[in-house]
Parts: C-alpha cells; structure tokens; sequence
C-alpha cells in the first residue's frame, strides 16, 4: 500500500479512503495500483466518511475522492416505480458505486446522500452470487447498473462492466442495463457484443448539457459513442430523460431529436426511454437548499405520492410534440415513456 | 475569516506577529488576539480545553460562521525520526485515542499537491514514544500525536461544515523517551513557519464559499417589509424565493420592494392582499 506520506503526480483522486476490511480485496489492489500517487487513509467503515453531518457536496464534487468499502447486504434492490423496466418481468438494480464523477444539477443523488465523494464496493464476487442467485429465479431478469452512479464513467479507475460482460455466460436469464453519459470508446470497442448486454445513453440537446450535466462528455462526442457502439453490434438504448420543459430549450429539442434520428438508424436502436425531470420530494428538498440559486428547484411543479414532476398539462403537451417525432422513426413498441 | 485555535503562547507568536494581531481586551474566558480578517483563540493544553475554546470562538463568530476557515496549529510528536524535527504535516484524519471516534477534515485533501497528509492521534496524556496502546488504530503510515485535535474536531463539527476546519502540526519531538527541550520547540516552529505561511496564503487563495441565495443583498428590505406586513415564517419564505427567482431572471425585485417598503396593515387578510401584490409585480416586473 503507498505510504500516505506520498504526494507524488496528481492521480485522478488525490486521496482515497480504503476500509480496513477491504485492504486485501483484488479490486482494492488495481485501484490503489492506478492511482500510485494517491494519499491512502484507512477507515474501520466507509459510513465513518461518507454519512458525516455537515458536508458540504459541491465542494465535494469540486475535490473529489474515493473510498473503497465493503458492501454488506442486500446486493440487489427491487427497480423503482419512477424507472421503466422495459417489458421485464423481474426488475433490479444494484450498486458497486454509490455516486458519480459526473456532476448533473438534476441529479437526485444530491439530495439522497450526505456525500459527494464515491463509494466503489471492492466485494465484486458477493455481487455476482447474488446476481446469480437471482437470475436463476426469474425466465427475464432485468439488471439496471448505472442508476446511483455512471458505472461506464468510472471504467478508468476500475471496469466493474468489463467483470459483469464475463459473468453473463453463466446467466442466460439476464440483461443487464448500462446506462451512461460518457463517451468512452475504448470501453465499447473492448467489450465482446451481447445481447444481454444493452449501453443505454443519456442524450440532451447541448444547451441542456451546458445548463445542468458539468463534466460530462458534449452531444457530438456521445453520439459518437453511440456510433461506435452500433457499429460493434452492442444493443442500444437511447435515454432522453430527464427532458426538460422550460420554453428556452424547445427548439433545441426539435434540432436535437431531428439530428439523433437523422445520423442514427432507427432499426438498429433496440428501444427508446422518455421521461420528464421527476425526483422524490424530500431529496428535491435538499438540493434546493444546496443550490439556492438554481433555476430549476426555484420552478413551479406538482408533487404526487411524494415525487416532484413537471406539470401534467406541460408534460402532455411537450411529449405530444417530441414523440411525434421519435414515432415517426421508430416504433411505438420500442418507446418506453415514463 | 481565518481562526486559529491554538493551545500555547509560544505557538501562537509568530502566527501573532505575522498577522499584526491585537489582543482582545474585553474579559474573555481565553486569550484572543484578533484583526479584521483574522482571529486567534489560545485554548490551554488539552482536548477539553481545544472544544471549549473552539466552541467559544465559534459562538463569539456566529453571524460568519459561513465564511471562516478554523484551524488548529501547535506541536506534535511522531511515531518515527522519517519526519524530522520542523516537519509539518497537515492531518487527512484525526483518532480520538480514548473514544476511538475518528474525524475527516474535507479541506486537507485539497492541500496534497503542497503537502503531505498524515494521520494524527490525539492523546490524553504526553505520548511516550511508543506504539499507542489502541489496538484499533491499525496504519502502515508514520503516526503523529497530540493533545487537542480530537476536542478542536469535534467543536468545530458542530458548528461548521467538514472543509471548514484543518489541524497543521509540527514534529517538535518523538514522545516522552526524546530530548524535549524548550529551544528545541522554538527551532521547530521556526523552521516550520515559512511553509505554514505558505500553506494557508494556498488556502486563502481558493476559498470556498458556499453558493449564496441571490436576495442575500436585499436581506434587510425584505426583513422591514416582513416586519411591517406581519408576514407568517412561510410568507417570508416565499417572498423570499420570489426575490431570488426575480433577481436571478435579470428583473429589478429592489425596484418592487422600495415601492411596498411603508406598507403597513390592519388585518390579516390585508397582509395576504399586499404581499399578492408584491408577488405580481415581481413576476410582472421587464427583464433588465
């Protein structure tokens, strides 16, 4: 393990916390083995840094760090009601991070954690007898792996996607979703093509990215990797959720789909997800108040059952418009709206 | 602002000195010494005395708590002669020895391309030189010791968000079983002191403070307004974001607000009608 006395070369995280138990783990190795110039604190339990009282996650997010942990269980969550399970029978997500280096002003996982720093689970074979466990119950499984993170952006530190590619062999019941906003490549040029594989991509015009995805990789650069991804035969999901309803950004939105249906084949995108900006109020809450400033907690909306959304009569009248073009490419069937 | 809680005199000087402090003269419990920008507790040796004195500076501070930068500087022992007498070293994590409660200060990774971190271990008593007696205090790294940390950590987590506060120590000696000497003290600080600068010239030159709601300039119209109307907690509350929406879409909410500045009421539902009014012309109000 590097002494923490190093300061060598800036890494991509300066420090990383490692618990105690998690110090001999192999993925706790390679990550270690990567950032060489990292501090190195041990910790008896990833909560003892990440559940602190009083930080502040901006400033988190400015400065980021790592703390590797062991995760306890369950390994797998039920898939929640304000996600699409795409037609599956059996619907789960799970999380070998907790948070993302993208930094998207309408995340809700800013309202969910008291942190910004992330959390990698190095316990990797615990997830996958769990996974397997569960596969076996089920004729359809889905498996959603970028919910509480972007699994596809961390690939750098550690590819936990290249470790759950090799598992699906032994679980034909399994699809497995990875949703992302990155642009990485090499990540979908270097995984074998499955079909129990699907890259799911976030797209927003670039004046929705500019406004409120910071860090995350341009509209062109992601239609690339869409590219790439088609290309080498992966299953493709294309994400416009969140779509945003604020007058300013409607005629983006027309160029946009207009430009993502054009250089795209419709008939090679396995499906399409569309859903409104929507978050569970008491996280809406909290973001709010970390964000004071911020356009778009100062909004007016409805809550329902505790989630915050766009007005009803918003939402039907901006969907009209932007799924009058998606069905005019492709079909019904394959559009999943939320 | 700039606080410093320290727990002797002598560690206290040059950072006195250098700043062009002033003792507080009104009675206080502590030693405060003071300008416009920054302040200087000395605490006595001790975490309890280190969470007193904090918690007194921090309540004497109250109105910019937001804003202040709480650091704990003073002397230490190390676990190993590899950092040698003068070296400072700025605590990543701090153990309380006898709670095994461990506190994380966010500020201190932002500081790894100047320093490096270390893991410090506060202790009841003078550290004899050996490996510490808590076994759950397990690290491949040189450990540094003291007295007030822990206290220090856990004032200043009450009151302040985790990248507000910091511990810099200096290696003055290896424990009770080493040469402690008075002289030796003063070289170590003295060494040690043009680095200390340095390091927080580094903090001061990318503070960060938290985003402020944009009506904050307007806080006492909107309190005298608030007070004339009688407005209910969440009324406020509203008006408030109303200003803020206002201000941030470029329209003039100080214009708005001048105008309703001598209203005055009779009756509840006046104040409902005149705070209406108030929101309208917010909303109606022509970009800038």
């Amino acid at each position: 393990m590097p002494s923490l006395t190093s300061c060598e070369a800036k890494s991509r995280y300066n420090v990383i916390y490692v618990e105690d138990r998690a110090a001999d783990f192999p993925v706790t190795r390679t990550i270690l083995q990567k950032n060489s110039g990292a501090t190195v604190i041990r910790i008896r339990n990833y909560k003892d840094v990440f559940s602190r009282p009083r930080q502040n996650t901006i400033f988190q997010k400015q400065n980021p760090s790592l703390i590797l942990a062991v995760k306890t269980e369950p390994y797998l969550y039920p898939g929640p009601d304000v996600c699409q399970n795409f037609g599956f029978d059996a619907f789960y997500y799970s999380n070998f991070l907790l948070n993302c280096p993208f930094d998207c002003e309408y995340c809700y996982l800013g309202g969910m954690y008291n942190s910004a720093i992330t959390v990698a689970f190095v316990n990797i074979e615990d997830f996958r007898s769990s996974i397997l466990d569960a596969s076996q119950k089920h004729e359809r499984m889905l498996l959603a792996l970028s919910y509480d993170t972007d699994l596809a952006a961390f690939d750098g530190v550690y590819s936990y996607t290249n470790e759950i590619s090799g598992w699906l062999r032994e679980m034909p019941s399994l699809s497995v979703e990875i949703r992302t906003k990155s642009a990485n490549i090499g990540l979908i040029r270097n995984l074998p093509p499955s079909a129990s594989l699907v890259f799911a991509f976030s797209l927003s015009p670039q004046s929705v990215i500019d406004r409120y995805e910071r860090h995350t990789p341009g509209l062109e650069s992601r239609i690339r990797a869409v590219e790439a991804a088609i290309d080498i035969g992966h299953p493709v999901r294309l994400c416009f959720d969140p779509v945003f309803t604020a007058a300013e950004f409607q005629a983006d939105y027309d160029l946009f789909f207009e430009t993502i249906l054009h250089r795209i084949p419709a008939e090679k995108i396995r499906d399409v997800s569309y859903g409104f900006f929507r978050m569970n109020d008491s996280f809406f809450k909290r973001i709010a108040k970390n964000r004071p400033n911020s356009m778009l907690y100062l909004d007016e909306y409805e809550i329902t059952d505790h989630v915050v959304s766009v007005r009803s009569d918003l939402r039907e009248s901006v969907a009209a418009r932007h799924l009058e073009k998606i069905f005019a490419h492709i079909p019904k069937e394959r559009v999943f709206v939320l | 602002m700039l606080a410093f809680v320290i727990a002797i005199h002598r560690e206290a000087e040059r950072i006195i000195a250098h700043y062009r402090l002033n003792k507080d003269m009104r009675p206080h419990p502590f030693a405060i010494y003071r300008n416009e920008s920054v302040c200087l507790i000395e605490s006595g040796v001790g975490k309890l005395s280190a969470a007193s004195a904090s918690t007194y500076l921090l309540t004497l501070l109250d109105e910019s708590r937001e804003d202040i930068l709480l650091i704990n500087f003073g002397c230490c022992a190390a676990s190993s002669t590899e950092f040698p007498i003068g070296h400072l070293s700025v605590a990543a994590k701090i153990s309380d020895d006898d709670s095994h409660r461990d506190y994380y200060s966010d500020i201190a990774r932002t500081l790894t391309a100047h320093i490096s971190l270390s893991e410090l271990v506060c202790v009841s008593t003078p550290f004899r030189g050996a490996v510490t007696s808590s076994d759950s205090i397990c690290s491949e790294n040189i450990m540094i010791y003291d007295m007030e940390s822990s206290g220090f950590c856990h004032a200043a987590s009450k009151f302040l968000q985790t990248h507000q506060y910091l511990c810099i120590k200096v290696v003055t000696d290896y424990g009770l079983s080493s040469n402690l000497d008075l002289g030796i003290l003063d070289r170590a600080l003295q060494i040690s002191f043009p680095k200390f600068i340095a390091l927080i010239e580094q903090l001061a030159l990318c503070p960060y403070v938290s985003e402020v709601p944009a009506e904050s300039a307007l806080l006492p119209m909107l309190t005298e307004i608030a007070d004339k109307l009688k407005l209910t907690h969440q009324m406020q509350r509203t008006l408030k974001l109303e200003v803020r929406k206002a201000l941030l879409e470029k329209r003039s909410a100080q214009n708005v607000l001048s105008r309703h500045l001598h209203a005055a009421i009779v009756n509840p539902l006046e104040r409902r009608v005149i705070l209406n009014a108030i929101i309208d012309e917010l909303r109606s109000e022509k970009p800038i």
